[in-house]
């Protein structure tokens, strides 16, 4: 497999072997004890890590090649996302994003279950055969996240959305709902 | 191993190419570390978000004022983010059963051998679905050096309303490192005469910007080592040629931005956007500053490729569409000397 390679490429070999979920793990934690004194307001906390993934990246003159972690969380209570780089256990980086970081399965579940809550959507929205696709809802700011879920019914000559409605994450409540042939209300 | 995030070599038509999904919901296909007869040409390649304007007026999404949607990485504006698929999804707007549970069930690596009319190639390719869109990201890169980074569209019309024509502009950055990094001039082509001297002219760039295709003057650009010459003395340098299927417009105003290296994690497109649906933080943020055109930089460009898209929803895309497919090319100049015997190295 090393056919072709050039030299650079051969020296990062031990970098870019797959991370281990053992390291997925440790890193997520040690980004999680770092940030914890920010996460926490009047005793309260409300996060998600989102996930932990290998990162590289070229280092500066001189420096060498790492095998770093990137870990983006979520904090919903002070509604900022942030990014931490974890070098084994210790933490090397930490930057607050001026942007939204795609959605995890977890929360597309977790606004899925918040929709359901209503019994006249979860009529719609479990019926057999519909099933959602996720969009981020317009002009979202810094810090905000708003799941929007599309409900879908297949047809032979293509989906039918039956429902749309945006849930947000950092409130827990639905603050919009369109159904099939009804006008869109706002909540809250 | 994770699953997604993993970094996965494959070899093929004189390459070395590494490929990875980040995320499931989230940009994309990218390649990393493309290396061609053992000489470093490419650090990494993606293709994270699109800009879609849609003709307004239409009823339900996209919404007024701007009738666009910013898709795949930081969505905004009722855009979704690139979902990979499993390789066999159909094409359609797929349901959740259709999304890979691993990133090695959405990618499909092709390696061909040169024929009579082309080149031996390897091929990186995976589909996204995005909103009622599928997107194919697909990589190709040929036994001639050259690269072909190319977008497929597909999935099904807009269920609002599908007469609404629109346009993609689909955004690639591509970081280029020739036989290594830090000392890489941009330069922009011209054929401004058939009268030499000066009818062909090459300008080093000497600050980061916005340019403009201009096919009536052959407009390209190029990516050149500032001390690595091939055996006959060429600098080593890749072209970028950008075939335009729609023009430019007041959501996606450039066709290339040359900017520098400033990380893995930062100007990746998360952020363009956000305060509103146009790409000017490219031009405002992201290329800015100088260009040192004697040493070298090393230079992160992107690349808007636009099509536009009447839709035939009275007949072939009533009930789905086939994929079309827009691209550009890198393809080396000074690079390496082709033998005469074949029509590709190795």
């Amino acid at each position: 497999m090393k056919a072709n390679m050039s030299p650079q490429t051969r020296k990062l070999g031990e970098i870019l072997r797959p991370l281990t979920r053992a390291e997925a793990k440790r890193a997520s934690s040690a980004a999680v004890a770092y940030l914890r004194p920010e996460l926490t307001r009047d005793g309260h906390s409300r996060f998600r890590a989102l996930g932990a993934q290998l990162y590289v990246t070229k280092p500066a003159a001189k420096g060498a090649f790492g095998r770093l972690v990137e870990v983006l969380a979520v904090d919903y209570l002070n509604r900022r996302h942030v990014r931490v780089v974890v070098d084994g256990n210790r933490v090397v980086e930490v930057r607050e994003l001026d942007w939204q970081p795609a959605f995890s399965a977890e929360e597309l579940a977790e606004a899925d279950t918040i929709v359901a809550r209503d019994p006249r959507l979860r009529n719609i929205v479990r019926r057999r055969g519909v099933f959602a696709s996720a969009f981020s809802p317009g002009g979202s700011g810094p810090g905000t996240r708003r799941i929007g879920l599309r409900y879908l019914r297949p047809q032979k000559t293509g989906a039918v959305i039956v429902a749309e409605l945006e849930v947000d994450l950092a409130e827990q409540e639905l603050v919009a709902v369109a159904t099939l042939g009804s006008q869109r209300r706002t909540y809250g | 191993m994770a699953n997604f995030g993993d970094f996965h070599q494959v070899t093929g038509a004189g390459w070395s190419v590494y490929w990875r999904i980040s995320q499931l919901h989230g940009s994309g296909l990218e390649v990393w570390f493309a290396d061609f007869q053992g000489r470093r040409v490419m650090w990494r390649g993606s293709q994270p978000f699109a800009i879609v304007p849609y003709h307004r007026p239409i009823a339900g999404d996209p919404k007024p004022p701007d009738y666009t949607y910013k898709d795949g990485v930081g969505p905004q504006w009722g855009g979704a983010p690139f979902t990979a698929l499993k390789k066999s999804a159909p094409n359609q707007w797929a349901s959740s059963t259709w999304h890979a549970a691993v990133d090695t069930e959405a990618v499909e690596v092709d390696v061909e051998p040169a024929g009579n009319f082309g080149p031996a190639h390897l091929r990186i390719t995976a589909k996204f679905q995005c909103g009622w869109y599928q997107y194919v990201h697909s990589w190709e890169f040929d036994g001639d050096g050259n690269i072909h980074p190319r977008l497929g569209m597909g999935g099904e019309l807009n269920p609002n309303d599908t007469s609404k024509a629109h346009t993609h502009h689909m955004y690639f950055r591509v970081d280029l490192d020739i036989d290594g990094f830090s000392r890489d001039l941009f330069e922009e082509f011209e054929h401004a005469s058939y009268n030499d001297p000066g009818g062909d002219v090459w300008t080093v760039v000497s600050a980061q910007g916005k340019r403009l295709a201009a096919p009536e003057r052959a407009r390209k650009w190029r990516v050149r080592d500032a001390a690595s010459t091939s055996a006959l003395g060429a600098f080593r340098g890749y072209e970028i040629e950008v075939p335009q299927l729609a023009g430019r417009d007041s959501y996606s105003t450039g066709d290339i931005w040359v900017t520098v290296y400033r990380g893995d994690s930062v100007q990746q497109g998360g952020d363009v956007g956000v305060a509103a649906p146009t790409d000017d933080v490219l031009e405002t943020v992201y290329a800015s500053g100088p260009l040192d055109t004697i040493s070298g930089n090393d230079v992160v460009f992107w690349v808007a490729v636009h099509a536009h898209h009447e839709p035939r929803q009275q007949a072939e895309e009533s009930s789905f569409l086939p994929y079309h497919y827009a691209e550009f090319s890198i393809t080396p100049r000074g690079f390496e000397v082709f033998r005469r015997r074949s029509n590709e190295i190795g």
